[in-house]
C-alpha cells in the first residue's frame, strides 16, 4: 500500500522544480499576455481599462497589420524554402572528409555564430546603393543599381537574403549530419542496379533525410517568425511598411507607441499562427516522414 | 533513498528562493551618509564624454550626493523605453532626458514630476533660459523639464562648391533661392541637395512655409494645408529636375550624410548637433563648410529639437532634492557654456549665450553661432501623446510621395491627415 502510493506520487514530486520553472517562465507570461490583450494600458498608468475584443478588432481592421501578416508569411516561407534548398546543395557538396571540405564547412557555418546585429550592419554596408559592394559587382556585369533596402519593392527580399545567409550554415551542418547517418549499404545496393542519379537522390536520399528536413523546417519557421534584429537595424520596418513583420510590429506598438493592449493582441496572433503551423505540420507531415533509419 | 529525497527538497528550496528574492534590499538611509541617485542618458561620442565630465565634476563639487550616470542606448527611443520599463518596475532613475515631444505624454502618465515647487522655493531664474526653448518643457501650465541638449535644424553647405559655381559664400536665404542654387550646383557628379525623409527636417520646411504639422490645440493634423503642401512640392520639384537626392528607409539619414561628406551633394538639412562632425569631415576632405538658417519659405519659423532634463516620479523626497541639485548643476551658466562648446548643442541660457567665453568661441567658430541666432524664430514642436504614431503616418505618406512620382501628394497627405485625426481624437 505504502509502496504503491510512493510510486504514484514520486514522479510528480521529481518534476516539481522544472514544473515550477515552466509555470513561471512559460505558462504565466502566455496567460498574462492573453489577459493584457483585452485591456487598454500604456505600461505605466495605474489603471487598465477592460476593452473586450477592441484590440483585436482594431488590429484586423488596420490595413498596416494585414500587411504585416503578409510580410511575415512571405518572410517565413521564403527564408525556410531558400535556406533548406541551398543548405541541401551545400551539404551534398561538402559531405566529404577532406581538409578543404572541412574548412569550407567552417566558413559556411561562421555566419550562424556572429551576432545578428553585426551581421545587419555589415549587410547595410554591402547593400548601400551608391557605395556598396553588391551594387559595384552588379555594375561590373552591366546591371542597373539595385535599391536594396531603400525601396519597398526590394527591401523585404533584401532582409530575406540576410536571413538565409545567416541560417544556411546551421542547416548545412545538420543536413551533413543527416547524410552521414544514412547507411552506406543502401547506396551500395543501388549501385548494383544503376549509377547514382537524380532518382537515387529523390527516392533514397530525401526520404532518408526526411526526419532531419522535418526538424529543420520547424526550427527555421520558428526562427524566421521571430525575426527582429535585421528589421530593427536595417529597415525599421520600412520603407512604407514593406519589411514590417510581426515581432517588430509588436515591439513598436509596445515601446514606441506605448500601447500594451495592441502589442499583446499582436503577440496572441503570433502565438496562434505558430501554434497552427506547428500543429498542422506535425499532423500532416509526420505521417510522411521516414523514421526507419533511427 | 532518504538522502536523495533530502537533496531534492534542498535543491527545490534553493530554486524557489532564487525565484522569490527579486525584491530589492531595504536601504537604511543614514542621515550623514551621501545619497546616491541615478542619471540615465542616451548617445555616445562627444555627448557621452561631456555627460561623464559633468557627473564627475558634480560628484567632486560636494560630498552629500553621488550621481551614477548610466548609458541607456543610442537613441531617445531606447532611453524612453528603458525609463518607462524601469518606472513600471518601480525602480526608476532619479534624473533622465526626455526628447522634447514626449514631455506631455510622460507628464500625463505621472512618470515625471513638475519642477515648479523647487523653482519657487529658491526663486530659480527660469527667465534666463532662451524663451524659444522653454515652450517644449511645459505641460498643463507646469514646468516638467529644463532645456539641456537642444538643437535646431540648419542647412549645411559646401562653400567651396558654392564659390566654384559662382554663388558666393552665403547660404540660400529663401526656399526659391535654394532651388535655384541646387540647379546651378548640380552636375554629373553632384546634386544640389541631399536630405533624408525624416519628419523633423520636413517639419522645418513646413514651418518655414508657414504651415504646421498639428493645429495649436494638437487635436487635428494640418499638414495637408496649402502652406504645408509647399514643402512636399519643393521636394518633388527638386526630384523631378534631378537636382535633389532624397533618401528613404531605415538608413536614410546616414545615406544622405554620406552624400554630403563625400562631396556628392552641395547642401544637406540637418541638426545643429552634427556641426562638430561636419567641421571635422570638411577639414579632412579639404572643403570649406558653411551653415545657414533653414531658408525662408514665407514665415521662416523653425522647430527646435533635442532633449530636456526631467525628474522622474516615484523616488524618495531626499532623492528628489538631490536630483534637483544635480539638474541645477547641469544647467548653470558655466556648465552650459562648456557643454555647448564640447557638443555643438545650443547654449540654453541667455547669460551663457552672451558670456565672454561663448562670444570668444563664436569669433573663432562663426558657424556655431548660426543655430543660436536662428532661435529668434523658433516655435514649439507637437507634444500630443499620440504624436509618435502620427509621426510614422506622416513619414510613410512622405516616403510614398518621394518614391512614386505618379502619386498626387495632396491625395496621399489628405489620407494621412484623416488617419492621424482618428489617432489624435483617441
Amino acid at each position: 500500500m505504502k509502496e504503491t502510493r510512493k510510486k504514484r506520487f514520486l514522479p510528480y514530486f521529481l518534476i516539481i522544480p522544472s514544473l515550477i520553472f515552466f509555470l513561471i517562465f512559460y505558462i504565466y507570461p502566455i496567460l498574462y499576455n492573453l489577459y493584457l490583450s483585452f485591456f487598454d494600458w500604456n505600461l505605466v498608468s495605474p489603471t487598465k481599462d477592460f476593452v473586450k475584443f477592441d484590440n483585436f478588432i482594431a488590429l484586423f481592421s488596420d490595413k498596416e497589420f494585414l500587411q504585416v501578416i503578409v510580410n511575415s508569411l512571405i518572410y517565413m516561407g521564403a527564408t525556410v524554402f531558400f535556406t533548406i534548398a541551398i543548405a541541401l546543395m551545400l551539404a551534398i557538396w561538402l559531405n566529404k572528409n577532406t581538409v578543404l571540405h572541412t574548412i569550407i564547412q567552417g566558413l559556411v557555418f561562421s555566419p550562424y555564430i556572429i551576432s545578428f546585429v553585426s551581421v545587419s550592419f555589415v549587410w547595410m554596408w554591402l547593400m548601400d546603393v551608391d557605395y556598396g559592394l553588391l551594387n559595384y559587382i552588379l555594375g561590373l556585369f552591366g546591371f542597373d543599381k539595385c535599391q536594396w533596402i531603400s525601396h519597398p519593392d526590394s527591401a523585404l527580399f533584401s532582409v530575406i537574403l540576410v536571413g538565409v545567409w545567416k541560417l544556411v550554415g546551421y542547416d548545412t551542418l545538420v543536413i551533413i549530419g543527416g547524410l552521414q547517418s544514412i547507411p552506406k549499404s543502401i547506396y551500395e545496393a543501388v549501385s548494383l542496379d544503376t549509377k547514382p542519379n537524380m532518382k537515387t537522390f529523390m527516392h533514397i536520399t530525401v526520404p532518408m533525410l526526411s526526419p532531419t528536413l522535418f526538424f529543420l523546417v520547424i526550427v527555421n519557421l520558428i526562427t524566421s517568425a521571430k525575426v527582429f534584429e535585421t528589421i530593427s537595424i536595417m529597415t525599421k520596418g520600412g520603407p512604407l511598411n514593406s519589411t514590417n513583420t510581426l515581432v517588430y510590429y509588436i515591439y513598436k506598438e509596445a515601446f514606441d507607441y506605448f500601447d500594451i493592449g495592441a502589442a499583446s493582441a499582436g503577440g496572441v496572433v503570433l502565438f496562434v499562427i505558430l501554434a497552427v503551423i506547428t500543429f498542422f505540420y506535425f499532423k500532416i507531415l509526420s505521417e510522411k516522414v521516414n523514421y526507419a533509419s533511427e | 533513498m532518504f538522502k536523495r529525497l533530502l537533496t531534492m527538497i534542498l535543491s527545490f528550496c534553493i530554486l524557489s528562493s532564487m525565484v522569490a528574492c527579486s525584491s530589492p534590499a531595504v536601504d537604511p538611509a543614514a542621515s550623514d551618509e551621501p545619497i546616491t541617485i541615478e542619471f540615465w542618458y542616451a548617445f555616445g561620442g562627444p555627448v557621452e564624454e561631456n555627460t561623464k565630465r559633468l557627473v564627475e565634476e558634480f560628484n567632486a563639487s560636494q560630498d552629500k550626493i553621488i550621481v551614477k550616470a548610466e548609458y541607456q542606448g543610442g537613441s531617445y527611443n531606447d532611453l524612453h523605453t528603458k525609463v518607462q520599463s524601469a518606472f513600471a518596475a518601480k525602480e526608476p532613475p532619479a534624473v533622465t532626458l526626455n526628447e522634447i515631444t514626449v514631455i506631455q505624454n510622460f507628464a500625463e502618465n505621472g512618470m515625471i514630476q513638475p519642477l515648479d515647487p523647487y523653482m519657487q522655493k529658491e526663486n530659480f531664474d527660469i527667465d534666463d533660459f532662451i524663451p524659444g526653448l522653454l515652450s517644449n518643457t511645459q505641460a498643463d501650465g507646469k514646468t516638467y523639464g529644463l532645456p539641456y541638449l537642444r538643437s535646431t535644424p540648419l542647412v549645411y553647405y559646401n562653400a567651396t562648391m558654392f564659390e566654384n559655381a559662382g554663388l558666393g559664400k552665403d547660404a540660400p536665404k529663401t526656399m526659391d533661392e535654394m532651388m535655384e542654387f541646387s540647379r546651378k550646383l548640380t552636375n554629373e557628379n553632384v546634386v544640389g541637395l541631399s536630405t533624408p525623409v525624416t519628419t523633423w527636417t520636413y517639419e522645418a520646411l513646413v514651418d518655414s512655409y508657414g504651415g504646421r504639422l498639428l493645429n495649436e490645440e494638437e487635436t487635428q493634423a494640418v499638414f495637408n494645408t496649402p502652406e504645408a503642401m509647399k514643402a512636399i512640392e519643393f521636394y518633388r520639384q527638386g526630384l523631378q529636375e534631378n537636382i535633389f537626392k532624397i533618401t528613404t528607409g531605415g538608413d536614410a539619414t546616414s545615406q544622405a550624410k554620406l552624400e554630403f561628406q563625400n562631396q556628392r551633394s552641395a547642401m544637406i538639412l540637418g541638426s545643429t548637433a552634427d556641426l562638430a562632425y561636419y567641421t571635422q569631415i570638411a577639414k579632412e576632405s579639404g572643403f570649406e563648410l558653411g551653415a545657414g538658417f533653414i531658408p525662408n519659405g514665407g514665415e521662416g519659423a523653425v522647430p527646435t529639437g533635442g532633449a530636456n532634463l526631467v525628474m522622474v516620479n516615484g523616488i524618495s523626497e531626499e532623492q528628489a532634492a538631490a536630483a534637483w541639485e544635480f539638474i541645477k548643476f547641469l544647467t548653470t551658466k558655466e556648465q552650459t557654456v562648456k557643454s555647448s562648446i564640447a557638443t555643438g548643442y545650443l547654449p540654453v541660457r541667455i547669460s551663457a549665450k552672451d558670456s565672454e567665453e561663448m562670444q570668444e568661441f563664436y569669433k573663432g567658430n562663426p558657424l556655431f553661432r548660426v543655430a543660436v541666432d536662428q532661435l529668434e524664430t523658433a516655435i514649439p514642436r507637437p507634444m500630443a501623446p499620440n504624436f509618435p504614431k502620427v509621426n510614422d503616418l506622416l513619414l510613410n505618406a512622405l516616403t510614398k510621395c518621394i518614391l512614386d512620382p505618379s502619386v498626387d501628394p495632396q491625395v496621399v497627405l489628405d489620407e494621412a491627415v484623416k488617419e492621424a485625426n482618428v489617432i489624435l481624437a483617441k
